[in-house]
């Protein structure tokens, strides 16, 4: 396990150097970074002076090291827009972002795998067949759409959750849930599939012969099999609305988390804050990853981490 | 032979009876009416082998005995009792519930994949133990071992810890014989028990099951094609053709004296060490299509010594000779023709 945990942190801080190198070459190369963060009536000394002082105008692969090694050390500069160190900012909006994509994700696996199950049970029956096309909307609707949606109804109309901004539980409600449902959605028919997978397997025969509990047969023999994509989908689902949902959702509920935040920093061409949220959230994504190959090795066996 | 008691065991109610099952399958290209009328008996402590090729309906009937018979298959008519009660119908279901993995379990063909690959095989014997015998989780543990020992596995203390993958494909079959065994039932049925199993491994198994059922006293019930499987363990033989019972009785009067044509073909199909045999015989031509099964005896088609009459009436289950029963207008008549020669053209 140890070794496991140390290859795969080795691999991941390469993935991350790979991450690094990608923001650097689209930053620097293609794009040429003086002129996205200054306005274009920008004068030319006022270009000379701002890259001077940015370090833009040293040779290219000084900057690289230069950027490569500050990045090692989470150091990223000074944001441009809020001039205050871009990892600070960064770091004040990620537990926001974990709260709603945590929530949400917890009330997407404790919607999804139930009604997974149940509709797995008899496949083609009516509850089957209206879950089935309850889920099929449920993917098929925009984030954002679902967004404005949840706004009209519940913020609006009803008045039961603000609409905008955080503060209090209340706020995460709407932007939870309009990141769970096309979550659940999709679980749902995942587990569904995996279930009936699983129930038309030799094994479920025998234990179906047996004569055990239904609830055993269900939950300690199909399900825990399933579980394995099941979990696999779950991982994905977070990583999903973590790297992109988060840009479109937290837009719309206006919720200072990470992705509104990378929507602000390219707004403001703050390319020094977009670069410092691109690193962290390489960083999570390959946290989670790790994590998800652990909890692997736990439902199976059979899986040897090396 | 609805009500009236079995003759073969005119003393006792039979442990199983199986009389007249009918099993359907409602698929979308039509009936597949799988098992056709089977009716056999079978008492306490005895085998009974049936046989039959693929989808002659063995394993359906096996099923249907499990109540393992799930949609699209039905149960359409016919009946199963267990101890002189039915299984069946609105009654038999809670009496069933009480009998199925309790006091009849099974073994399937492929122990790679009749386990749940995900659990100890020390818990998958255990929750047998604990549902059907209430035990507490400290001795359906200590029990595990036990029948794991029964079985001959060798270090079941560590084995029960293990899970299916660590096994091979014989140890599987014993851990699943291990699990079948675990609620002491009376009739074990093994269903195809040594067909994914190498040859050396197939003996050994079959020694096992035999070993088991005269040391228990089980009743066995064998499905298999293979005769070579059934001559060992079995006293009796049903073979089993396009969904019906074509021939029963002892097994070793059935090898030597075959009544049903079918029978015969399938003798002279089986390879044999012990006899010179100066060719192998197969039985030409396919079994019927069960959604339009013949109006006439199903096996006309196949048989060389099929008449007029065969392909217009189906020939009833009738005892020719005491404890014999065949299926077949010319049954016996094979005597007379001679030495097993291949049927059709």
């Amino acid at each position: 396990m140890g070794r496991f945990l140390l290859k795969r942190i080795l691999q991941g801080a390469i993935v991350v150097i790979g991450v690094t190198v990608v923001v650097f070459v689209v930053t620097r190369l293609i794009g040429d970074p003086v002129r996205v963060m200054l306005p274009l009536e920008a004068t030319a000394e006022q270009r000379a002076a701002f890259a001077a002082q940015l370090g833009f105008d040293r040779p290219i692969h000084v900057q690289f090291f230069d950027f490569i090694g500050s990045a090692l050390r989470f150091d990223f500069g000074n944001s441009l827009w809020q001039d205050r160190p871009a990892l600070e900012i960064v770091l004040e909006a990620l537990p926001r972002t974990l709260l709603l994509v945590g929530a949400s994700m917890v009330l997407a696996v404790i919607i999804a795998v139930p009604l997974g199950i149940l509709t797995s049970l008899k496949p083609g029956g009516f509850l089957d067949r209206l879950l089935v096309t309850l889920s099929l909307t449920g993917l098929s609707m925009p984030n954002f759409w679902l967004g404005l949606l949840l706004i009209v109804i519940f913020g609006v109309q009803l008045q039961i959750f603000p609409i905008f901004g955080s503060g209090t539980l209340m706020h995460a409600v709407l932007p939870a849930v309009t990141f769970a449902l096309p979550s659940a959605a999709r679980l749902v028919m995942l587990t569904r599939s995996a279930m009936i997978d699983e129930l038309n397997k030799s094994y479920v025969a025998l234990v179906k012969a047996k004569n055990v509990p239904f609830r055993r047969l269900v939950g300690a023999h199909a399900f825990r099999n399933a579980a394995v994509p099941v979990m696999t989908m779950t991982g994905w689902e977070i990583i999903r609305a973590l790297a992109g949902y988060s840009v479109v959702v937290e837009t719309v509920f206006a919720w200072p988390g990470l992705g509104f935040l990378a929507i602000q920093s390219i707004t403001r061409q703050d390319l020094i804050l977009l670069q410092a949220i691109v690193f962290v959230v390489a960083l999570m994504i390959i946290t989670i990853n790790i994590l998800m190959d652990v909890a692997y090795k736990y439902i199976d066996p059979r899986i040897k981490l090396t | 032979m609805a009500a009236v008691p079995d003759m073969e065991t005119p003393l006792d109610v039979p442990l199983l009876a199986v009389d007249d099952l009918q099993v359907s399958f409602f698929t979308r290209r039509g009936v597949v009416q799988a098992v056709r009328g089977a009716s056999f008996t079978l008492d306490r402590g005895q085998t009974i082998g049936l046989v039959g090729e693929s989808g002659s309906g063995k394993s359906v009937t096996s099923r249907a005995v499990m109540g393992l018979i799930e949609l699209p298959g039905r149960i359409v008519a016919g009946d199963i009792r267990w101890k002189g009660k039915s299984l069946l119908g609105k009654d038999g279901h809670a009496y069933s519930d009480r009998i199925r993995g309790k006091e009849i379990s099974i073994i399937f063909q492929d122990p790679m994949t009749s386990l749940n690959p995900l659990m100890k095989i020390g818990d998958q014997i255990g929750e047998v133990l604990g549902h059907h015998l209430g035990m507490d989780r400290s001795s359906a543990d200590k029990r595990a071992v036990e029948l794991l020992d029964l079985v001959g596995i060798s270090f079941p203390r560590q084995r029960v810890k293990q899970y299916p993958y660590e096994f091979s494909g014989g140890m599987n079959q014993r851990v699943a014989i291990a699990m079948a065994l675990a609620s002491e039932p009376e009739l074990l049925i093994a269903d195809e028990p040594t067909t994914a199993l190498d040859v050396t491994i197939q003996a050994q198994i079959l020694e096992l099951l035999q070993q088991l059922q005269t040391d228990l006293g089980l009743a066995v019930l064998l499905i298999t094609h293979d005769l070579g499987v059934v001559a060992g363990l079995c006293q009796r033989l049903a073979v089993m053709y396009a969904g019906r019972i074509v021939e029963t009785g002892q097994a070793e009067e059935i090898y030597s004296d075959p009544g049903h044509p079918y029978a015969w073909g399938l003798i002279g199909s089986t390879p044999r060490l012990d006899v010179v045999v100066p060719k192998l015989v197969s039985i030409a031509g396919a079994p019927p299509d069960l959604i339009r099964p013949p109006v006439g005896c199903a096996y006309a088609p196949r048989c060389p010594l099929a008449v007029e009459l065969c392909e217009q009436v189906s020939p009833e289950l009738i005892e020719h000779l005491p404890h014999r029963k065949v299926a077949c207008h010319r049954a016996f008549d094979i005597r007379t023709v001679g030495a097993p020669v291949a049927a059709g053209s």
